[in-house]
This record gives structure tokens, C-alpha cells and sequence, in this order.
């Protein structure tokens, strides 16, 4: 009679196994092309199997939760840009490493900090103005690296304020349903999102700018659900990109060599036309770990981090990478429905929207579809900020998955 | 090795595909089902509305989750919240305002089981029994559906179900005699009610009931032809 409405729990043990097996027969075919220390390189590997099975214990344990689908997605796809990365430096795989570990740490402070939705409301402005504040830090401080002005050098280490941005960015502009009833008016968020996006045009960083448009249009259409309003929003920051490319040269400059490459194979064109030949190259199944030509490309393992995944896994893992942010962003949208607030609805969509948007900048970029802007692939590139960033993103998508609320919350909520 | 190296590249795009499909899989299908802690009952009317989510706006537009097409209720008149351990009441810039209990409240307020919320000039009765602290659980008595026939059971553990033959009602039964929803359950004023929404009615105790009725323990259910005993645990 009854149908049962007790909810199988996620097989996680055996997807994590899965993962650790892929990873590990990475890992060997790694090893063998290693020429340096391949105890650091046995140690990196380790370390990085290490945290991913102790996060699964941990947060399975003590805080029972059952479902990690997305934490699985998120460390298969770091899995693979570390065992690429280690091929070319393991200095470089060691940096990454320890940019996955302060990612996931960064998860863990992002779920709790927004698991309270009174919380949420009260760190809203603080977050406006530590954002704004970066940004400001960052023009003044920050040194001019391939023609942008967004890395900050502190220590040995350079970060890139404006990946910590975005998570502000999409903090501030989500609201609580009560809030979107009595503030029809998108106007401070707008004020806002122009200033964030104003500042990245100032450091010449167009990449993350049109990621940032492309959030704020997410944010603003789901705040007002006013297509005219967002209309008008876009046709007047396309006749300003024009603007702004008619008359600042350097902008100009940024997209000369879109679907030009091949006019400039050993100039402009030179990172992209690469990409395209050695991915072909690969095939379907890749040439195999250390075995690529593309790695001799400068900005391998940051924004040209795609054309690896395909020349050396193949072209059937590069699509299956891309189809895993797909999955995210559908995912999300199918979950809205149960999310416990507006908050929690516009945050997880657009910082899936948000994901997507930088995928498809890098994969399209690298391969000539779109105009080049140089921005990573999530989770996938080498780079501690943008790591980091991309896991605090996945917080927000996490919180919209009734599974992972807070125990005393889903012990009132779930049946099952 | 080179023999490994070989083959092995063909294994990554196999798991990698099992990982991800399955991961996809199982974020789409194996979502926890919520259940209704909640509800909204018209105090003239005695028409339940249940609060299905953790927030629910309340007003005339059509874009609104509860819809009270009266004048006297704004567009946008009111957002109803679910907190970790309280429901609130929010007035969104209403013409009108809300009363709570016949007082008018300002902007937000707590709700309790039992208040009566006046929107315009329309009055629900907020009823939300076995929400709260711990110490408020349990005032709704435990319940259950018995199966006559196979003597399967469906515990009550909430206070608003669906019964019918749509694939998302609570109970689900897979009859061609009994209609997509058919019966709804929910419990108000310490009382459990059955309201008949299908077109051939209820048969409650061999009489046929075509609307409302509150429920006994021991009291039998013909849903479709299936009986069904309603009894206390």
C-alpha cells in the first residue's frame, strides 16, 4: 500500500574507491615518467588521498552525513589537474596540494558559516565591504603580471583577490524572500556589482569581469525575475565593452586574435593553435601521463590546463570533465525547489551559473570558439586562489541539498 | 610498464564515466522526499494549505506560493518562514497589514501552533503541532495507516499527507480505481481529518463520504476499493 519513502543512501564507499582507483593508476603512470624526487612525489600523492578519505570519514562519522556526490566531483577533477600538474613540477604539485587542502577547509568554514540563515543576513554588508576593500588593496597594490593587475604578492606566495571576491560577490547579492518582497529594487546590488566589475576593467582583468557580469546578471534576474530590467542591463554593458574596446588599445589588443590564430601560429596564436593540434593529437584516449607536447607551452597548467587534460587522459575524459560542470549547474536548478531559502536558491545558482560561465571562458577560450581571456578551469588549473575560491563556491551549491543541513535541521525536514 | 601504459588509457575515460554518471545519478534520484510540517487552515472555509517549503510568500499575485485572491490582500502581502527551531511571520509592506492573535504586528513575528493570522480581512489558523523544541514535540498522538488486506503500514510522522495514485503523493497507490490524489490527511485542533478530493468519494467505516471528516482510531478507510485502517500506535 505505503510506498516507502526511505531514500537509498549515496554508495559513497564505492565511488570513493573508484576515484582512488583512477587516481592511483594516475599516480603510477606518473611515477614512471618522474625524473626528480619520487618520494616527494609518493609523498604528495599520499598527502592528497589522505585528505580526501579523511574528509569522507570525518564529515560521514561525526556529522553523518550521507551524501558527497559533489565533494567526489570536486576531488576527482583536483585529482586529475594534480597528477597533470606533477608531471611538469612537483614543487608545483606541492603548492597545489596544499592550495586543495585550505580549498576544503575553506568548504568546511563556508558550509557553516551559511548553514544559519541568520547569520547569512548579518554577514551580508561585512562581506560587501571586506569585498570592496580587496578589490581596493588590490589596484594599489598589485603588480602588473601578463598584462593584469590582480595578483598580490604577500611572502612567497601571490594570491589573487579577486577569486575571493566572487564568493562575496554572490554572498551579498542573494537575499531571503521576505528581503526580495519589500526590495524590489536591484539598485544597491547594482551599485555594487558595478563597482566589483569597474575594478576589474581598471586592473585589466576581462576575464573575471565578464564572469562577474555574467553572476550579477544570474543574481539580478532571479532577485527581480524582471527580463526588461535585465534586458536594459545588457544592452548597456555591451555598447560600454564597445566603448571600451574602440578606445583603450590594450582591450583591443586582448581580442586581435580571435579566430586569428592560425594567421599568428608562432606569435599571438602560438598557446592556442598548440592546444588544438597536440589535443587532436591525443585522441580519444590520450598519449598517456608525461608523454604530452603540450606541457613545453607556456601557461600549461593554468589556462591551458584543458588542452592537457585532453592530449594526455584523451578527449573522451576532457569531455566528461566538461560535462561534470554541466551536471553541477542542472543539478542545482533541479534543486532549487528544496532549498530552505532565497538565499540559498540564488546563491547555489549562481555560483553554479558562475562555474559554468569559467569553464566555458577557458575551454572555449583555449580552443578559439570565444575571444581568449585567460581564466582557469575550476578546480582543474594550477593556482591557490582560484582553488580555493572554486570550493567555496561549491558550499553554496551544497547548501541547497537537504541531505547536508545541519543535523537538527534535518532531523525536522527529512523523512528517510 | 609500457604495456600498462597501453592499456591503461583506456580505463580513464571508463572510470571516469562510472564516477560522474553515477554521482549525477545519484543527485537526482536520491533526494529525501520533505515532508509537510505545517499548514495554513481558513478559519471559514476549514480549507488546509500546506506550508511545503521553508519559505512561502503569501499574497494576491499568481507569482505568490499561497495565492488569497481577496481585495483586501495586497500583491505581495506576507512571507511565511521556517527558522531552526520557530516559524515567523513576515509583513512585506502590506496595505492592510496582518493581525496575529488581533493584534497587528509590525514587521515580523513568531508563529505558534495555534495563532491565528489575519491577512486583510481573511483569518487562517496557523497550525504547526509537532514543530519546535524537543520538549514541544509529541503533542501529536502517533498515528498510523494499516493495510487491511496485507497489513503494511504507514506511520503519520507529520501532520499533512497526500493519498492517491501520483507518483508523489505520500502514500502512493498504484490502483486504477483510486484517483491521482484522493485523499488528503492532516491534523488540526489535536484532531486528525480526512477530506474526500477525489470523484467517487471515501468510504469511511462502509458509509461514502464525499467531503470532510475527522477520524477515529480503529475507523476504516475504502479508498478505491482497498481498505485501509486508521488506528493509533
Amino acid at each position: 500500500m505505503a510506498k516507502s519513502k526511505l531514500v537509498k543512501p549515496f554508495r559513497y564507499f564505492g565511488y570513493l574507491l573508484l576515484v582512488t582507483v583512477f587516481q592511483l593508476l594516475s599516480f603510477v603512470q606518473v611515477m614512471t615518467k618522474i625524473e626528480e624526487d619520487n618520494a616527494q612525489y609518493v609523498a604528495i600523492f599520499l598527502s592528497f588521498l589522505l585528505i580526501e578519505w579523511f574528509y569522507v570519514f570525518i564529515m560521514r562519522s561525526l556529522l553523518k552525513q550521507k551524501s558527497f556526490e559533489l565533494e567526489l566531483i570536486a576531488f576527482f577533477l583536483s585529482g586529475i589537474g594534480l597528477s597533470l600538474i606533477a608531471t611538469v613540477s612537483l614543487d608545483y604539485a606541492m603548492k597545489q596540494l596544499i592550495y586543495i587542502l585550505a580549498g576544503v577547509l575553506l568548504f568546511l568554514v563556508m558550509r557553516w558559516l551559511i548553514a544559519n540563515s541568520d547569520r547569512v543576513t548579518l554577514l551580508r554588508l561585512p562581506a560587501a565591504v571586506i569585498a570592496a576593500a580587496a578589490l581596493a588593496f588590490n589596484l594599489v597594490a598589485a603588480q602588473d603580471y601578463n598584462g593584469a593587475k590582480n595578483w598580490v604578492q604577500i611572502g612567497s606566495f601571490s594570491i589573487q583577490p579577486s577569486e575571493f571576491v566572487k564568493i562575496a560577490f554572490i554572498f551579498v547579492g542573494a537575499a531571503t524572500l521576505d528581503k526580495l518582497q519589500t526590495t524590489k529594487s536591484v539598485f544597491k546590488y547594482l551599485v555594487f556589482a558595478a563597482g566589483c566589475i569597474g575594478a576589474l576593467f581598471l586592473m585589466r582583468d576581462f576575464g573575471t569581469a565578464l564572469i562577474f557580469f555574467a553572476t550579477f546578471l544570474i543574481i539580478a534576474y532571479m532577485r527581480s525575475g524582471d527580463w526588461k530590467t535585465i534586458a536594459v542591463i545588457c544592452v548597456a554593458a555591451v555598447l560600454g565593452a564597445i566603448l571600451i574596446i574602440s578606445f583603450k588599445s590594450t582591450v583591443a589588443a586582448r581580442f586581435a586574435t580571435y579566430r586569428h590564430i592560425w594567421d599568428t601560429p608562432y606569435e599571438e596564436g602560438m598557446q592556442q593553435t598548440r592546444v588544438l593540434i597536440y589535443s587532436a593529437s591525443g585522441g580519444l584516449f590520450g598519449v598517456g601521463l608525461g608523454n604530452g607536447r603540450l606541457r613545453d607551452v607556456y601557461a600549461e597548467t593554468t589556462d591551458l590546463i584543458f588542452g592537457m587534460v585532453c592530449e594526455e587522459y584523451g578527449l573522451l575524459v576532457g569531455f566528461i570533465v566538461i560535462l561534470a560542470f554541466a551536471a553541477i549547474l542542472v543539478y542545482t536548478i533541479a534543486s532549487a525547489k528544496s532549498a530552505r531559502t532565497s538565499f540559498y536558491v540564488i546563491a547555489a545558482c549562481s555560483a553554479a551559473g558562475l562555474l559554468i560561465v569559467q569553464t566555458s571562458l577557458n575551454v572555449f577560450g583555449v580552443t578559439d570558439l570565444l575571444p581568449w581571456t585567460g581564466v582557469t578551469l575550476p578546480f582543474v588549473s594550477r593556482g591557490g586562489s582560484s582553488m580555493m575560491s572554486c570550493w567555496a563556491l561549491l558550499a553554496f551549491i551544497k547548501s541547497v541539498d537537504p541531505r547536508a543541513y545541519p543535523k537538527t535541521l534535518r532531523e525536522t525536514q527529512i523523512t528517510g | 610498464m609500457e604495456l600498462f601504459e597501453e592499456y591503461v588509457r583506456f580505463v580513464f575515460p571508463v572510470l571516469a564515466f562510472i564516477i560522474i554518471f553515477g554521482c549525477v545519478l545519484s543527485l537526482f534520484y536520491k533526494r529525501p522526499k520533505a515532508k509537510t510540517v505545517a499548514f495554513l487552515v481558513n478559519e471559514q472555509s476549514g480549507e488546509a494549505v500546506p506550508l511545503h517549503y521553508w519559505e512561502t510568500s503569501i499574497g494576491r499575485s499568481q507569482s505568490c506560493d499561497i495565492v488569497l485572491n481577496y481585495p483586501t490582500v495586497s500583491r505581495f502581502h506576507s512571507v511565511v518562514s521556517r527558522r531552526k527551531n520557530t516559524w515567523v511571520i513576515f509583513d512585506t509592506d502590506s496595505k492592510t497589514g496582518i493581525s496575529l492573535n488581533g493584534q497587528k504586528i509590525k514587521k515580523k513575528e513568531h508563529l505558534s501552533d495555534g495563532d491565528r493570522v489575519t491577512f486583510g480581512e481573511v483569518t487562517y489558523i496557523f497550525s504547526a503541532p509537532d514543530f519546535g523544541d524537543k520538549k514541544e514535540k509529541g503533542k501529536v498522538p502517533q498515528y498510523r495507516l494499516v493495510s487491511v488486506s496485507n497489513g503494511k503500514t504507514f506511520a503519520l510522522d507529520g501532520v499533512f499527507f497526500t493519498i492517491g495514485r501520483a507518483h508523489d503523493c505520500d502514500v502512493f497507490m498504484n490502483l486504477p480505481t483510486v484517483s491521482r490524489r484522493h485523499v488528503e490527511l492532516h491534523f488540526a485542533d489535536g484532531k486528525w481529518r480526512m477530506k474526500n478530493l477525489s470523484q467517487n468519494g471515501v468510504g469511511v467505516n462502509s458509509r461514502l463520504c464525499m467531503n470532510e471528516k475527522v477520524l477515529k482510531s480503529g475507523d476504516i478507510l475504502d479508498i478505491g476499493g482497498a481498505k485501509i485502517r486508521f488506528e493509533q500506535i
